[in-house]
């Protein structure tokens, strides 16, 4: 299952730039899932594409996306059960639903168990790539400006990280470590992603760059005896921040 | 769709009701199948009018549309075999 997954990410590696948005395309139909992919990744988006519920969950858990693409159908947990396991963890993850239900209590169906839009198969894809940019443009002018794990807060708006009321200071790169980190909280990310999305640029083995300002940051909200510790390494896979 | 043939096939001497309603689940089911392969033909239509793209990848791209209209084809074909099941259910 997760070998699907990481393929899917391996082939979506190619020709992406950092700096563009990923969406994770979660459909059975395998000739729409590739034109999807193709169609998307023209628009400049990163796209990772799987065909069944339990898998996509697995890997919305292990790696960041900044959308999902679902269609209703699929073998095994299906769309609709994929979102009720997914939004107690995941609630600012857009959601757009595919869906080849023409009812609207389909449609009503979908968006209270947790999606934000719906569009209905067959579709234009020049509205579906609307919808899309609708979306990411709504989450990022609505995330949230102060966000927290345990006792530790970040004010985005006004750069300040405070851990159970001290004040900690952090540098502009270590404030976008952390920020990181914090929106992904509970999910582990790898060195590769975080050189992707805090430095913008490809990841090299032989760098330990990532390593030294993990360490500036976990001195500085882990250090004088905080408790528990936040910020935790996952040995050969990256780097997690959770409060249990 | 295949499923709705055998059910129309086995003629258990369904009522009215029951048959309609058979028949609405018949159809439901061709409309599913059919909006996946109408989706990527349009989009790719769609694609081809806004990319500037080399020959060879237009090429590519009226095969995969080739393919999705076989594939529509098919889903008629099966939809014809199932009208053609119901009407000799139901003159029997």
């Amino acid at each position: 299952m997760l070998e699907q997954a990481q393929e899917a990410r391996q082939e979506a590696k190619e020709d992406v730039q950092p700096s563009w948005k990923r969406i994770l395309v979660v459909e059975d139909d395998t000739a729409l899932a590739n034109f999807l992919k193709r169609g998307l990744h023209s628009q400049q988006y990163a796209v990772d594409v799987l065909h069944d519920g339990e898998t996509a969950l697995q890997t919305l858990y292990s790696t960041p996306c900044d959308l999902l693409l679902l269609d209703l159908t699929l073998p095994g947990l299906d769309g609709l059960a994929l979102l009720d396991r997914l939004r107690p963890t995941m609630p600012n993850l857009p959601v757009l639903v595919l869906t080849g239900r023409a009812a609207l209590e389909d449609r009503v169906t979908a968006l209270d168990h947790g999606a934000d839009d719906c569009i209905l198969k067959p579709f234009s894809f020049n509205e579906l790539a609307a919808r899309i940019r609708a979306l990411l443009r709504r989450n990022s002018s609505n995330r949230g400006k102060v966000i927290k794990v345990s006792d530790l807060t970040m004010d985005r708006e006004h750069f300040q990280v405070e851990r159970s009321g001290r004040r900690i200071d952090l540098t502009e790169k270590e404030f976008s470590l952390l920020e990181y980190l914090m929106i992904n909280a509970r999910r582990t990310v790898t060195r590769s992603m975080i050189m992707e999305n805090v430095w913008k640029s490809e990841y090299n083995a032989n760098s330990n760059l990532v390593d030294v300002y993990i360490k500036y940051v976990r001195d500085k909200i882990d250090g004088d005896g905080s408790s528990p510790k936040l910020l935790r390494t996952m040995r050969g896979v990256g780097y997690v921040i959770a409060d249990n | 769709m295949s499923n709705a043939v055998a059910g129309y096939k086995s003629k258990t001497g369904k009522k009215d009701a029951a048959m309609q309603q058979d028949n609405l689940l018949a159809v439901a089911s061709v409309l599913h199948q059919l909006a996946q392969p109408l989706t990527v033909l349009h989009g790719l239509i769609e694609l081809s009018l806004l990319e500037n793209q080399s020959a060879d990848q237009y090429r590519e791209c009226l095969k995969q549309a080739l393919t999705e209209s076989e594939r529509l084809v098919g889903y008629l074909s099966d939809a014809r075999q199932a009208i053609r099941v119901v009407q000799r259910a139901t003159e029997c």
